[in-house]
């Protein structure tokens, strides 16, 4: 084939390819279609996919530094609109797309976006109720994570103030917008859970823009505010509003308000409380007392009268007993000393001397005169003397002074 | 400083006392105590509530 210009198959591919890569038409262009066959490479991040309709099929790259940038993940069946150029890949001269942005047609890519972190979240099971600790009942501290200059923060003060003075708001500022937002929101749960340890946490702020509140759609924020150790109150927005960050929270509330409400009690219903307790105590301690003194007063009225009765009664027995005993110990007494002295005294009588005396004495009679002293008589006169059995005529024959006295 | 009270431990504490208290067995000495010590619990916690004044601590992350 002497004569022809013959070229290598790298020279015809890269002619293409140049061709193609230098039409301003191919670059930068939009395409409409539905993605199959797609693969995010595990190593290298890129992804790989192919877009078509209904009569045709056209291979897609999507180097990892574009992927990292979108919000969701591209899936089989998708519509989507990329924006990217038309070039060649040498190797197999296949002419391919070379992704730069996706976009899901229809929803705009955050609520994809959304969707599927929801979905994702949920499948793992972030959001099971089992997982939902419970809010307590009369909290010390208070752990707010909002803007410090924003209104859910005066709205949340506000509530506390009249329903809650007691409790204490531990601060966390963070600016709830933006794209240093989430990082700052995830460090604030870390430092309330890690540090300031509240007895529960409100983060929140107050209502905007959708965009306005990505930054509670964050998937790093979510893990963090399951993995908190303490009940975290979720607030973001209006009622309307839902973020990741109410589905994760132990409790979602519809706002900033709301949310110092369900996560304070009233103050008037506890002391309500105390008063009522108050109340019972006096009322109960007076009832007993009024007990107790009845039960005395009964004890005084019947039982003691009856106690004493039976005791009085009892003792008095024992007392006319021990009376009667005395008495007739007394007159036992009295009778056996009277006795003893009769006998004593008889014994004496039989002993006396004059007794004995009297009892041998007769009648001396000197010329039939008696004779009742020795003086009327001298030796050698006679005397009669005359006892009861009969009569003794004698001389005197001695005379002695002294006598036996009476 | 403001002395930490915990309502929940009081409350259960009020609840404990009143029950001890409606029980049969309990002596008018050990009722007396256990009424002086709710009343002062209860009083205590008044005292808190009605001193109550909300305060807020700022704490940055950085």
């Amino acid at each position: 084939m002497a004569g022809f210009n013959i070229l290598t198959v790298t020279q015809i591919t890269s002619y293409l390819k140049s061709y193609i890569d230098e039409n301003k038409k191919l670059s930068g262009i939009y395409i409409k279609g539905e993605i199959t066959d797609f693969k995010a490479n595990f190593y290298s991040g890129h992804y790989y996919f192919s877009l078509k309709d209904s009569s045709a099929e056209i291979n897609c790259v999507m180097f990892r530094s574009y992927a990292e940038r979108i919000r969701f993940m591209p899936e089989n069946g998708m519509s989507v609109i990329v924006r990217c150029d038309l070039s060649v890949y040498q190797k197999s001269c296949s002419c391919q797309l070379y992704v730069y942005d996706i976009q899901p047609e229809g929803l705009g890519a955050k609520h994809l976006a959304f969707e599927q972190l929801k979905a994702k979240l949920e499948s793992e099971g972030l959001f099971d109720v089992k997982y939902k600790k419970s809010i307590p009942q009369y909290p010390g501290k208070i752990g707010v994570i909002t803007s410090e200059s924003g209104a859910a923060l005066q709205d949340i003060i506000n509530v506390l103030k009249r329903r809650w003075p007691v409790a204490k708001i531990m601060l966390t500022p963070v600016s709830v917008q933006g794209e240093d937002s989430p990082s700052q929101l995830v460090a604030a749960v870390k430092k309330q859970d890690e540090i300031i340890k509240p007895d529960v946490i409100i983060i929140g702020r107050g209502g905007g823009s959708s965009e306005d509140l990505s930054a509670f759609n964050d998937e790093n924020l979510a893990r963090t505010i399951f993995a908190c150790k303490i009940p975290v109150v979720s607030a973001v927005g209006h009622e309307t509003d839902f973020s990741i960050c109410d589905f994760v929270a132990d409790l979602r509330a519809p706002t900033p308000s709301a949310a110092a409400e369900l996560v304070s009690p009233d103050i008037n219903s506890l002391r309500q409380i105390f008063d009522d307790n108050l109340e019972w105590m006096k009322d109960f301690l007076s009832k007993k007392c009024d007990d107790y003194a009845n039960l005395l007063s009964k004890f005084n009225s019947v039982k003691l009268q009856s106690f004493t009765d039976n005791f009085l009664f009892k003792y008095q027995n024992k007392l006319d007993f021990i009376a009667e005993k005395r008495n007739f110990l007394y007159k036992n007494l009295l009778i056996s000393k009277d006795l003893r002295f009769s006998v004593a005294l008889a014994k004496l009588e039989n002993n006396n001397p004059v007794k004995i005396l009297q009892k041998s004495v007769c009648r001396i009679e000197k010329d039939n005169k008696q004779i009742v002293s020795s003086k009327n008589v001298s030796v050698g006169d006679s005397i009669e003397i005359y006892f009861s059995d009969g009569v003794l005529k004698a001389t005197v024959t001695e005379k002695e002074k002294g006598g036996i006295s009476l | 400083m403001k002395k930490e009270i915990k309502f929940e431990e009081a409350l259960e504490k009020l609840a404990e006392i009143n029950e001890k208290l409606e029980s049969e067995e309990i002596s008018l000495d050990d009722s007396i105590k256990l009424f002086k010590e709710g009343i002062e619990l209860s009083k205590l916690c008044q005292k808190k509530l009605d001193e109550a004044k909300l305060e807020i601590e700022k704490i940055e992350i950085g």
